[in-house]
């Protein structure tokens, strides 16, 4: 299934990607998993750009995609990963609203629920310690997803003191 | 005369090493899961570290290289932590026009307000990241953190102070009549509050360009439980929280969170549930009602989530010459909430007075390595 998918990436893209150590067959699993369950978020207002995850061997990877309207092929715009495991929902976060404040992240919608992906604290595990961090989450079908910041930014960093202090 | 930062160097005798390696074993604990000796003791110094070493509360705050290297030195005396600070609560508010000034016998004050009017609120403009980079509370915070990590490395953590955004909208105005102007025109507050938040994240953003991670310390202060509903510190302070935490670590602020909710939470604590969260966050609330907040309600509420940061009540380590009551009110909080599934530190309610009687911290320490230490 994954050998069919078709991936289309700019030079920043496959450089991106090049440093972030995030193969071709990973992205083209994940696309392929969730265009089958329609397990996925998209990007408002246009619900063009999906975002995808799926779990290969102990790390998720996440895949930030569209269709080109060519059959199975799609235009990545950036890929990432985690090795913290999520283990669920720590807190359901209601929604909030500020005032005057611009957007600064994308808004998401599940795909498969019709439903908008809300902000919640998710526990997340790794080499035996379980803390929490922001994330998102469907409210009907409970699926959690890190954005890329704190998948880039804060898990890295996260992940690399626990194995420091660990060893 | 304040102390001069070039004859720090010549006051302090170096750091034991034996020491610090120890501590720095103990730090850890509560983050990574593996207990270590006993519960840390961070009872938040600041300015008595410079006043209980014979300096002022002067030297503390117009020289922040000698503020860091005093508590530095605290540490070592009361075998606290294995790493300094360094800060003020009117953060950031210089960068939008406040005028501040030390006292003899109070830290950076406001000295000349921004805010005449509600109106004036439009025509702030929030500084980027090069702009606030420049601004007195700036160049203060880069120059006590540069001197750490030049001078004192192995003590050395980097920290954005966010300090209270409700508080600093206060201040750019006037701590009385913004509740006043809550009630006549929110909308204007919400826009304060908002550019406070705004250019506290210019502020984190600088921190992060010049010394990458950093801890970022976020307090509700005057947003509390005795001035406001929870319905109102939702809508005025904690959702810009949660704005600005967001915003901050996207740009690469944090990771590390403590949230510091000083006085009177009791309506509110639950609330907090709502903020952010990072692998490494503390919690902290000071009082419930006028007691303080118990260790137990807060391993409840917040255990699964994040380090609690259990406290002892400020007002005893001033007033208190029985030290065994701090003692013994130190023990209570430690037995409760040493066993919360995240860690568990104890400290105090707010930060040190300057005039805490030395007496009690020793009796919080007594009390931790009595009853804080790990099988």
């Amino acid at each position: 299934m994954a050998g069919e998918i078709k991936l289309k990436k700019t030079a920043e893209v496959e450089e991106l990607l090049k440093k972030r150590g995030i193969s071709d067959r990973e992205i083209a699993e994940v696309i392929a998993t969730v265009e089958k369950t329609e397990n996925k978020l998209a990007m408002l207002p246009e619900k063009k750009k999906y975002l995808g995850k799926g779990v290969i061997g102990e790390t998720t990877f996440y895949a930030l995609y569209s269709p080109t309207g060519v059959a199975n092929e799609y235009d990545v715009h950036s890929a990432y990963s985690h090795k913290m495991k999520i283990v669920g929902i720590s807190e359901q976060v209601p929604s909030f609203e500020v005032p005057h404040t611009e957007a600064f992240k994308p808004a998401w919608f599940c795909a498969k629920c019709n439903e908008k992906a809300t902000d919640i604290n998710a526990d997340l595990t790794y080499i035996g310690v379980t803390r929490s961090a922001a994330a998102l989450a469907c409210p009907k079908c409970k699926t959690i997803y890190m954005e890329e910041d704190f998948a880039t930014g804060v898990l890295p960093a996260a992940e690399g003191l626990l194995e420091k202090k660990r060893a | 005369m304040v102390v001069q930062v070039e004859d720090i160097a010549k006051l302090f005798p170096p750091v034991d090493t034996k020491w610090h390696t120890h501590v720095v074993k103990r730090f850890a604990t509560p983050f990574v899961d593996v207990p270590f000796d006993r519960v840390d003791v961070d009872p938040i110094v600041l300015a008595h570290a410079a006043t209980s070493l014979g300096y002022t509360i002067r030297d503390f705050y117009e020289v922040p290289e000698f503020g860091m290297r005093s508590v530095a030195y605290l540490n070592e005396l009361y075998d606290l932590l294995p790493v300094t600070h360094w800060f003020y609560s009117n953060v950031w508010i210089d960068a939008l026009g406040a005028k501040l000034e030390c006292t003899d016998t109070l830290p950076w004050i406001v000295k000349e307000r921004v805010i005449k009017e509600p109106e004036d609120v439009d025509r702030l403009e929030v500084p980027d990241v090069d702009e606030i980079s420049k601004s007195m509370c700036a160049k203060l915070y880069f120059r006590a953190l540069d001197y750490v990590k030049e001078n004192i490395p192995m003590m050395f953590v980097p920290i954005h102070i966010t300090f209270c955004l409700f508080s600093m909208a206060a201040e750019l105005y006037d701590p009385t009549r913004i509740f006043i102007m809550m009630r006549r025109e929110p909308e204007m507050v919400k826009k304060l509050v908002k550019k406070v938040a705004d250019t506290s994240i210019s502020g984190a953003l600088a921190a992060a360009r010049r010394y990458g991670f950093c801890l970022m310390v976020i307090g509700s202060v005057l947003a509390n439980s005795n001035t406001m509903r929870p319905s109102d510190l939702k809508d005025f302070h904690l959702n810009y929280v949660r704005y600005f935490v967001r915003k901050a670590m996207k740009g690469g602020g944090g990771p590390q969170l403590w949230y510091h909710l000083c006085g009177d939470h009791s309506l509110d604590y639950k609330l907090w549930k709502e903020a952010p969260l990072s692998p490494f966050t503390v919690m902290h609330i000071g009082y419930h009602g006028d007691d303080v907040f118990p260790a137990d309600l807060a391993k409840k509420e917040f255990g699964n989530k994040a380090t609690i940061l259990g406290s002892v009540d400020t007002k005893l380590m001033m007033d208190e010459t029985n030290f065994l009551k701090v003692y013994e009110q130190a023990k209570k909080q430690i037995l409760a909430g040493k066993d919360s599934p995240r860690g568990f530190i104890v400290g105090t309610s707010c930060e040190t007075p300057v005039p805490t009687n030395p007496g009690n911290i020793l009796a919080i320490l007594k009390a931790a390595r009595e009853y804080g230490t790990y099988e």
